[in-house]
C-alpha cells in the first residue's frame, strides 16, 4: 500500500521549490565562479560539506537504528533511508571539488611545501585520494541501498527474517562506517591544513554529522507528524526520545570540541596548536564564542526542560537553531584554513549551501515520496509502538 | 522460528515468579547460615588483603624505593592499577544510570551488584594515588582548605588536582546513588527479618520507609535526577583520568582522542568485570531466574560495542601517528608494538580486540562458560592496556638520555594483589548482608514480556 | 495536638489488595468519590498510581537546578579567586586566568551540588527518616514491602466518615479493611492515658 498519496501534492510542491532554489543557486555559483575561482571552490566545498554531513549523519542513524532498534528509530527510518540514498548523487556533486583540488588542498602542489607535509605525500596524493573517494562512496551507497532495499522487501512480504539479516549486516557496517568517515574527514577537511593533525578530528565530524541529521529529522517530524500516516502512531514518547537524543549529541559535540581544545591548549606544542591559534587568537574567535553560546549553552539549557523536549513545536525550533549552528561550526572549521587571521565572508558562501541544498532536498523528497513513510511490516515496529511506559 | 521470536520481547524474570517469590529468592540467601564456600572465599580474600596491607605498610615505613619505579618511570605500577580500577567501576554507573535513562529494563537484575562493584573498585583505585604520593599522611594537602601558611592553595591547573575532585565526587555520588536504591529493599528486609538486631539495623538505615506513593513518587524523581547527573559524571571521571595523560606533552599520551577512548575502555573493562562476578554470583546464589542468558547476552553486546570503539581508537592512533609525519609520535607507536614492552602491546591487542570478536556470535554470547573465560581475558587485557600506555611512553620519551626500564618488585605485585583482596573482601561482605538484586525494581518489571505486556513501572 | 480542629480519633481506614491492577482501580474510584487525603502503599513504584491518587508532581528538579548552578558558579569563581587573586603563580607560562583548565573542577562541583540537592531534597520533602508512622500499626502492613498493596483514606479528609468510608472501601472488594490508629495508642508511655 502506498500511504503517501495524500501527501504527494505537498511533496511535489516542495520539490518544485527546492529545484527552483537549486537552479537559481547554481546560476549564482556559475556567475561567482567566473568572478573569483578561489571563492567559488571554497564556498562550494563548504556548502557540499554541510549537506554531505547531513547525508552521512542519515546513514549513521540508519545503521544505528538497525542495530539498536528503538521505537524512535522507526519514526525516522524512512527519512534517514531517503537521506542516505542521495549518496550516489552526492558522489557526482563531489566532482567540482576534484576539479578545484589544487586550489583547495595545498598538498596537491608539490612545490614550496613544508618539510613535514612532504613526508605525508605517500598518503596525500591525488591518485590515492581519488581511489579513496571511490571506496568511500561505493561502500556508503552499498550500505544505504542494501538496507533500504531489504526494508522495502519487508514492507511487501512482512518477512521477519529480514530484520535479523539487516541487524547482522549493520554490525560490521558500523565499524567500516566509522573508519571511512574518519578517513574522509581527514581527506576533505583536515588536509586543508596538511601540517596539522588530531586524533579526535574524525570523531568530532561524525558527531557533528549525526547531530545535523537528527535536527533535520526533528524538523521533518514537525512537518509530517500531524499528517497521515505518522499522525496515527506518533506519541509524546517518540518526541521525547528524539529530544533526548538531540540533547545527548549537543553535549557530545561540546565534549569532543572542548576535550580536543583543552588537550592541545595544555600541551601547547608548536606542531599541533596552530589550528586553534588560527581560530581562536584571531578575528575568528568571534565564531568560537558564538559556538559556545549558540551551539552548546543555549540548546543545552533549553533541552534540559522536559516540557520543551516533549512537544514537537518548541523542539523543532531548537532543531532549526541547531542546524543554523551546524552551518556556523562548519564555516569556522573550513574558512580559517584559507584565511589565516582575518574574518572572511563572500556572498558565495551563502549561495553554495543554498544551491547544493536545493538539489539535495529535491533528491531527498524524490526518494521519500517513492516509499511508504513507515516501515509497517517490521516486527519490531509494532513491538515498539505497543510499549507504553 | 526461535531466532525470529528472539527479536521480540522476552520476559526479564523467568519461571513465572510472583512478587513474594522475588522477595523470598533474594532475601533468603541473607538469612541462611553462612556457607562454608563463603567462608573459604572470605578467608582467602582477607588473606590476600593482608598481604597487600603488609606490602603497603612496609612501603610506607621504608619509602617508595621498595617499588620498581625510578625517576623516569615515575607512574609505573601504581597509576596503572589506579586507572585499571577506576575503569572497572564505570560499568556499575553505566548500568545503573545510563541504562536507566535509556529505559533498558533488563538492568534491574544486575544494577545493585554492579553499583556495589563500582564503589569497591573506586575504593581500590583511590588507594593507589594516595600511597603513590609517598607520604600518604599528607594526602589531605590535595584538598583546597583555608590555612594559615599565608596564601597557599592547590594548583587548579593540574590534572592530578582535577582527579582528586573527580574521584572523590564520583565516590560520593556512587555511594549516595547506591544507598538511595537500597532504601526500599532495606525496608523489605526490615519487615521480613526475625532477628531483633537486624531489624534495628535495617530499620535504622531504611529511614522508616513505608512504600507510600508520595514517597515513591519523589523517590523515582530523585532516582531519575541522580541517573541524569551520574551519566555525565561517569564520563567526566575517566575523561579527567585521560587528561592526566593527554594534557602532558609525552608522545603516545598527548593525543586528542584519549578522552572518548578511555571512557569506552573503562566501560568495556567494567562490563567484563560485571560479567565475571555475575556469572559466579548467579550460580552460587541460584539467581538464574533473575540474571538470565538474556542479561548476559546484552552485556556481551555492550562489550562488543565498547570493544569496537577501543579498537577503532587504537587504529586511529596508529593512522594519525603515521599521518602526523612527526618522528616522536611515530617512534612512540613503533616502540609500543616492537620495543622492549612489545609483548604487552600484543597481549593488549589480543585480549581486547581479538578475544572480543567472538561476541559477534550469538552461540558464544549465550554460552556461560565461554563468556566467563572471555570476560576474564578482557580484564587482563585492559590491565595491560594501561600498563602499555604508561610504560612504553615513560621508558622512551624525547631524550634518549632519560630512557629507562621498569620491572615490578615483589612489593608492587603484592600491592596489586592486595587491591584484589580488598575488592573481593568487600564484595563478599556485600553479598552476605545486602540484597544482591534490587527487589523493588525487579518487582516493577516482573510482568515485562509476560503475555506480551509491558512492565508496571 | 491542634487547637483549631478536633483531631479525628483514628488516623484512617486501610484496605488491602493483592494485585497492582486492583489498587489502581480502587484509587481511581476513591478519587472519583471525592477523597483527597489518601495514600497508597506498594512494594514497588507505580507511576500510574500517582495520577490516580491526584498527587501533585514534584518540583524537585527546579531545586536541583538551582543547587547545580550554585555549584557551578562557586566552583569556577573559587578557582578564579585562588589562582588569579589570592595566590597568583606562574605555572608553565600559562595565563593566570587559565579558564580552560578550570572547567573540569567546575563541572565536578556542579554535579556534586546537584546530587546533594536532589538527595537531601528528597529525604527532607519525604519527611524521612520517620521510623514511627500510624500505618505501621496495621498488623499486615509489613506485607506492603513484599507483595500486598494498601490504600489508606485518612480521617482528616473532609469527606471521611468512619461508616460511609468503610462501606465505600468494602465496595472496592479488598482482602481486608483495617482501622488505622494514631501512633500514640501503641506507645507504651501513653497507654495509661487511654
Amino acid at each position: 500500500m502506498n500511504t503517501n498519496e495524500e501527501l504527494l501534492p505537498q511533496f511535489n510542491l516542495f520539490r518544485q521549490r527546492a529545484m527552483m532554489v537549486g537552479v537559481v543557486g547554481v546560476a549564482a555559483l556559475a556567475a561567482g565562479a567566473l568572478m573569483s575561482e578561489a571563492d567559488f571552490f571554497q564556498s562550494y566545498l563548504y556548502g557540499y560539506l554541510f549537506w554531505m554531513g547531513l547525508t552521512l549523519g542519515c546513514l549513521g542513524i540508519l545503521i544505528l537504528h538497525h542495530l539498536v532498534s528503538g521505537s524512535w528509530g522507526h519514526v525516522v527510518q524512512r527519512y534517514v533511508e531517503s537521506g542516505a540514498r542521495t549518496l550516489p548523487y552526492m558522489a557526482l556533486l563531489f566532482i567540482p571539488i576534484i576539479i578545484g583540488m589544487n586550489q583547495l588542498y595545498p598538498w596537491t602542489n608539490h612545490e614550496g611545501l613544508e618539510h613535514v607535509v612532504e613526508k605525508k605525500l605517500g598518503y596525500l596524493n591525488v591518485p590515492f585520494f581519488l581511489v579513496r573517494q571511490v571506496i568511500y562512496f561505493g561502500f556508503w551507497s552499498l550500505v544505504a541501498y542494501w538496507l533500504s532495499k531489504n526494508s522495502r522487501l519487508q514492507d511487501q512480504s512482512g518477512d521477519v527474517h529480514l530484520t535479523r539479516k539487516m541487524k547482522i549486516f549493520s554490525g560490521p557496517s558500523m565499524v567500516f562506517f566509522v573508519i571511512t568517515v574518519t578517513l574522509a574527514s581527514v581527506d576533505w577537511m583536515m588536509s586543508l591544513e596538511p601540517e596539522w593533525y588530531s586524533t579526535m578530528y574524525g570523531v568530532g565530524r561524525i558527531v557533528g554529522a549525526v547531530l545535523t541529521a537528527l535536527a533535520f529529522c526533528i524538523v521533518l517530524v514537525r512537518w509530517l507528524g500531524d499528517k497521515k500516516p505518522l499522525a496515527d502512531i506518533l506519541t509524546t514518547r517518540h518526541i521525547h526520545h528524539l529530544g533526548n537524543l538531540l540533547m545527548a549529541f549537543t553535549v557530545l559535540w561540546a565534549y569532543i570540541a572542548f576535550s580536543e581544545f583543552l588537550i592541545i591548549w595544555s600541551g601547547n606544542l608548536p606542531e599541533d596548536n596552530m589550528w586553534h591559534i588560527r581560530r581562536m587568537n584571531s578575528e575568528w574567535s568571534v565564531f568560537a564564542v558564538v559556538l559556545i553560546v549558540g551551539h552548546f549553552a543555549v540548546p543545552f539549557a533549553l533541552l534540559l526542560s522536559r516540557g520543551l523536549k516533549r512537544h514537537i513545536e518548541p523542539l523543532s525550533r531548537i532543531a532549526v537553531g541547531v542546524l543554523v549552528m551546524r552551518l556556523v561550526d562548519l564555516y569556522w572549521l573550513v574558512y580559517p584554513a584559507f584565511n589565516n587571521h582575518e574574518l572572511h565572508f563572500h556572498w558565495l558562501s551563502l549561495a553554495a549551501p543554498a544551491a547544493i541544498g536545493g538539489i539535495w532536498l529535491w533528491l531527498f523528497i524524490g526518494q521519500l515520496k517513492s516509499q511508504p513513510l513507515l516501515p509497517l511490516n517490521d516486527p519490531r515496529f509494532h513491538n515498539g509502538m505497543a510499549e507504553q511506559h | 522460528m526461535a531466532e525470529v521470536l528472539s527479536l521480540l520481547r522476552k520476559p526479564l524474570v523467568l519461571d513465572n515468579k510472583s512478587y513474594a517469590d522475588v522477595t523470598h529468592d533474594i532475601a533468603k540467601p541473607l538469612e541462611r547460615k553462612t556457607s562454608t564456600a563463603w567462608w573459604a572465599a572470605f578467608i582467602i580474600s582477607v588473606g590476600v588483603l593482608l598481604i597487600g596491607i603488609a606490602a603497603v605498610v612496609y612501603q610506607i615505613v621504608t619509602g617508595v624505593g621498595v617499588w620498581g619505579l625510578n625517576n623516569t618511570v615515575g607512574w609505573a605500577f601504581d597509576i596503572t592499577n589506579f586507572v585499571f580500577w577506576i575503569g572497572i567501576g564505570h560499568a556499575g554507573t553505566l548500568i545503573s544510570a545510563i541504562l536507566f535513562l535509556f529505559r533498558q529494563k533488563w538492568r534491574t537484575s544486575v544494577n545493585r551488584s554492579a553499583e556495589a562493584m563500582t564503589i569497591f573498585a573506586v575504593m581500590c583505585a583511590g588507594i593507589f594515588p594516595i600511597i603513590h604520593t609517598g607520604r600518604p599522611w599528607f594526602a589531605f594537602w590535595l584538598v583546597p582548605y583555608p590555612n594559615f601558611r599565608g596564601p597557599l592553595w592547590v594548583n587548579f591547573r593540574s590534572p592530578l588536582e582535577w582527579d582528586m575532585f573527580a574521584i572523590s565526587c564520583y565516590f560520593t555520588i556512587s555511594l549516595v546513588f547506591w544507598y538511595v536504591g537500597l532504601i526500599p529493599d532495606l525496608a523489605t528486609l526490615r519487615d521480613r527479618t526475625t532477628s531483633t538486631i537486624k531489624q534495628k539495623l535495617y530499620g535504622f538505615f531504611s529511614l522508616g520507609w513505608n512504600g507510600s506513593n508520595r514517597t515513591w513518587h519523589r523517590y523515582e524523581k530523585v532516582y531519575l535526577l541522580l541517573a541524569g547527573l551520574a551519566t555525565p559524571l561517569v564520563v567526566s571521571v575517566h575523561t579527567i583520568v585521560s587528561w592526566d595523560f593527554a594534557t602532558s606533552v609525552i608522545p603516545g599520551w598527548h593525543t586528542t582522542i584519549l578522552p572518548p577512548y578511555f571512557v569506552a575502555g573503562a566501560v568495556f573493562s567494567g562490563f567484563a568485570m560485571v560479567l565475571t562476578l555475575m556469572l559466579i554470583v548467579r550460580k552460587v546464589m541460584s539467581l538464574e531466574a533473575y540474571i538470565t542468558t538474556h542479561h548476559i547476552e546484552n552485556m556481551c553486546k555492550v562489550i562488543l560495542a565498547t570493544g569496537g570503539i577501543v579498537g577503532l581508537a587504537y587504529a586511529t592512533e596508529l593512522f594519525v601517528a603515521y599521518y602526523s609525519a612527526n618522528g616522536y609520535e611515530q617512534f612512540a607507536f613503533i616502540n609500543r608494538a616492537l620495543g622492549p614492552y612489545g609483548w604487552t602491546y600484543w597481549m593488549m591487542v589480543g585480549c581486547n580486540i581479538l578475544a572480543t570478536q567472538f561476541f559477534w556470535f550469538k552461540k558464544l554470547r549465550t554460552n556461560v562458560i565461554w563468556v566467563f573465560i572471555i570476560s576474564v581475558i578482557i580484564n587482563v587485557g585492559m590491565w595491560f592496556e594501561r600498563f602499555v600506555i604508561i610504560m612504553t611512553s615513560l621508558t622512551r620519551d624525547y631524550l634518549p638520555a632519560s630512557w629507562a626500564s621498569f620491572t615490578p618488585t615483589i612489593i608492587d605485585l603484592a600491592t596489586l594483589a592486595g587491591s584484589f583482596g580488598l575488592f573481593f573482601t568487600l564484595f563478599l561482605l556485600f553479598a552476605r548482608f545486602l540484597p544482591m538484586v534490587a527487589i523493588g525494581e525487579v518487582k516493577g518489571v516482573l510482568n515485562y514480556g509476560r503475555n506480551g505486556k509491558g512492565g508496571h513501572a | 495536638m491542634t487547637f483549631f480542629v478536633k483531631r479525628p480519633d483514628i488516623y484512617g481506614l486501610m484496605a488491602e489488595f493483592d494485585a497492582p491492577e486492583k489498587i489502581l482501580a480502587a484509587a481511581e474510584r476513591a478519587k472519583q468519590e471525592g477523597y483527597h487525603d489518601m495514600d497508597a502503599f506498594t512494594p514497588f513504584p507505580m507511576e500510574e498510581l500517582t495520577d490516580a491518587l491526584g498527587i501533585r508532581h514534584s518540583k524537585l528538579s527546579l531545586f536541583v537546578l538551582c543547587c547545580g548552578l550554585f555549584g557551578m558558579l562557586f566552583g569556577f569563581f573559587f578557582q578564579y579567586w585562588v589562582s588569579v587573586i589570592d595566590y597568583p603563580l606562574n605555572i608553565g607560562g600559562r595565563p593566570l586566568n587559565s579558564w580552560p583548565q578550570w572547567i573540569p573542577v567546575t563541572f565536578e562541583l556542579t554535579i556534586l551540588f546537584s546530587a546533594f540537592g536532589a538527595v537531601i531534597g528528597m529525604i527532607f520533602r519525604n519527611g524521612l527518616p520517620r521510623p514511627v508512622h500510624p500505618v505501621f500499626n496495621v498488623d499486615r502492613f509489613e506485607l506492603a514491602t513484599k507483595d500486598k498493596f494498601f490504600l489508606c483514606i485518612e480521617a482528616v479528609d473532609p469527606k471521611f466518615d468512619k461508616e460511609k468510608t468503610r462501606k465505600f472501601l468494602e465496595s472496592l472488594k479488598p482482602d481486608y479493611i483495617t482501622v488505622v490508629d494514631h501512633v500514640h495508642t501503641k506507645d507504651p508511655y501513653h497507654q495509661d492515658d487511654e
